[in-house]
């Protein structure tokens, strides 16, 4: 049977749906948790005690060398947990999370380079002032009109999806 | 599209696997480099196990060797730690040098932590002088305890010396010099200077017990001959304070320190060279047995 050349549905690109990115960045964040916080959970139950905030402050306070190794440890996740966020946007334009969605990371200049893709996950890095990306980021992706985190406008990228126009 | 959905996959793949084991690679690291920094814990748990000397712990036999800087250093760390509570010596040696044992005593009594001792195996003479410095003894009703005397005895070869013919020629400064030397006997003077030290050494041991255990003169005299006592016999005469084990131990602190315990072992954890040097040093200790062993038959 000959095939048919249909005209394509007409389609239009803009950002991605908040709830949409929520979710793929939640589920990246499972992921992540299996992947590279498996291998440091036995390392912080061992190292930290099983007891409220104030406790395991007077403990790293009185015990610098172990607040090294914790730090130490934090440092090497975010970076792990970057590394993720970088490599497969900058390869695939998706992490796992946005390819269950069906949301895409594109640049402003055409293909997402590494570190762009790096820029875009800077709130990984535990320390100030990237730690305040926790809270601007939010904001931003809410109040600005594109829905672009601070992360995303200071690395000249967006996360967008595809509509359907009917 | 169907190929490059799969490629895409087989890069997350990729990526995961790489980042898991980056991960399992980095956290081994960072316990391994910071691996003398101790588990989270509030009691400390010091090992001693055999025989307590001021020497090196290093060769052969260091499994049997307690050395006494090892065990300072672990009760001064445990103590300088603002999150230690208590510190547990968990004892299982059969005693050692009268030094090396009073070093370790000190640096106890020198703690401002609560101290309690765990008796299991044995923990006699030099190891009960220690035990005696805590502030609580804990050991089993079967353990072995007690043995408050000192010993001074060597093989005298003179007799065996003599019947090869051998003598033994007797060069010194001061007559009391090469007393001991297991190659004469001993004269009256030098046994009667030996045992004079004995004899205050034995009671250096007793004053020491006596203080530390709040007893009576004639309560010590009555258990120091170097008789060694069963856990269950001990708790009778006052040289320990409960018959248990870790379990009771740990009671112990938590009930007078009002917290909960968490324990976390102060000891030395070899690494791959040391443990690796410690199997090729015992493989040629056998060895060299098997050889002196077999020329010693063939003398016979």
């Amino acid at each position: 049977m000959p095939k048919l050349k249909l005209p394509k549905e007409p389609t239009y690109t803009g950002p991605a749906a908040i709830w949409k990115r929520a979710l793929a960045f939640a589920i990246d964040m499972v992921i992540l948790d299996i992947v590279i916080g498996s291998p440091f959970r036995k390392f912080f139950t061992s190292n930290l005690p099983q007891a409220g905030f104030t406790e395991t402050l007077d403990y790293l306070t009185a015990n610098p060398e172990a607040a090294t190794a914790i730090s130490a440890a934090t440092g090497f996740i975010g970076i792990l947990s970057l590394l993720y966020f970088a490599i497969l946007e900058s390869r695939l334009g998706q992490t796992v999370g946005k390819m269950l969605m069906k949301i895409k990371v594109h640049s402003d200049s055409g293909k997402i380079g590494f570190m762009a893709a790096a820029a875009r996950s800077m709130y990984f890095i535990f320390i100030f002032p990237f730690i305040l990306l926790w809270v601007l980021d939010p904001l931003f992706l809410i109040f600005t009109k594109e829905n672009r985190r601070l992360s995303e406008i200071i690395s000249k990228t967006k996360t967008v999806e595809v509509y359907t126009l009917r | 599209m169907e190929k490059e959905e799969k490629s895409k996959w087989k890069t997350v793949i990729w990526v995961l696997l790489s980042l898991l084991i980056a991960a399992y690679v980095l956290s081994s690291l960072i316990s391994v480099m910071l691996g003398e920094v101790e588990q989270y814990g509030n009691v400390a748990v010091i090992p001693i196990k055999g025989i307590i000397l001021t020497g090196s712990s290093d060769g052969v036999f260091s499994s049997t060797i307690a050395d006494s800087s090892d065990i300072v250093g672990y009760i001064e760390e445990a103590s300088e730690t603002p999150g230690i509570a208590a510190i547990i010596l968990e004892i299982d040696s059969p005693g050692g040098a009268p030094v090396a044992s009073d070093e370790i005593a000190t640096a106890l009594q020198k703690s401002n932590k609560t101290s309690v001792a765990l008796i299991r195996e044995i923990g006699t003479s030099g190891a009960y002088w220690i035990a005696s410095a805590t502030d609580h003894i804990v050991a089993n009703r079967m353990s072995l305890t007690g043995s408050i005397g000192v010993i001074g005895s060597y093989l005298d070869f003179s007799g065996f010396i003599n019947d090869w013919n051998i003598s033994y020629e007797r060069l010194v400064g001061g007559k009391y010099k090469d007393a001991g030397t297991p190659l004469r006997s001993l004269s009256d003077d030098e046994r009667a200077m030996f045992q004079k030290k004995i004899d205050l050494l034995h009671q250096e041991f007793k004053d020491i017990v006596m203080k530390n255990r709040k007893m009576s003169q004639s309560q010590i005299n009555n258990i120091a001959e170097g008789e060694f006592y069963l856990g269950s016999e001990a708790k009778g005469l006052g040289l320990i304070d409960e018959i248990g084990g870790k379990d009771e131990a740990i009671r112990y602190i938590e009930e007078n320190l009002n917290i909960t315990a968490k324990t976390v072992r102060y000891e030395h954890k070899p690494g791959l060279i040391e443990v690796l040097s410690g199997i090729i040093n015992q493989r040629s200790y056998y060895i060299g047995k098997g050889m002196a062993d077999a020329n010693i038959g063939m003398v016979r």
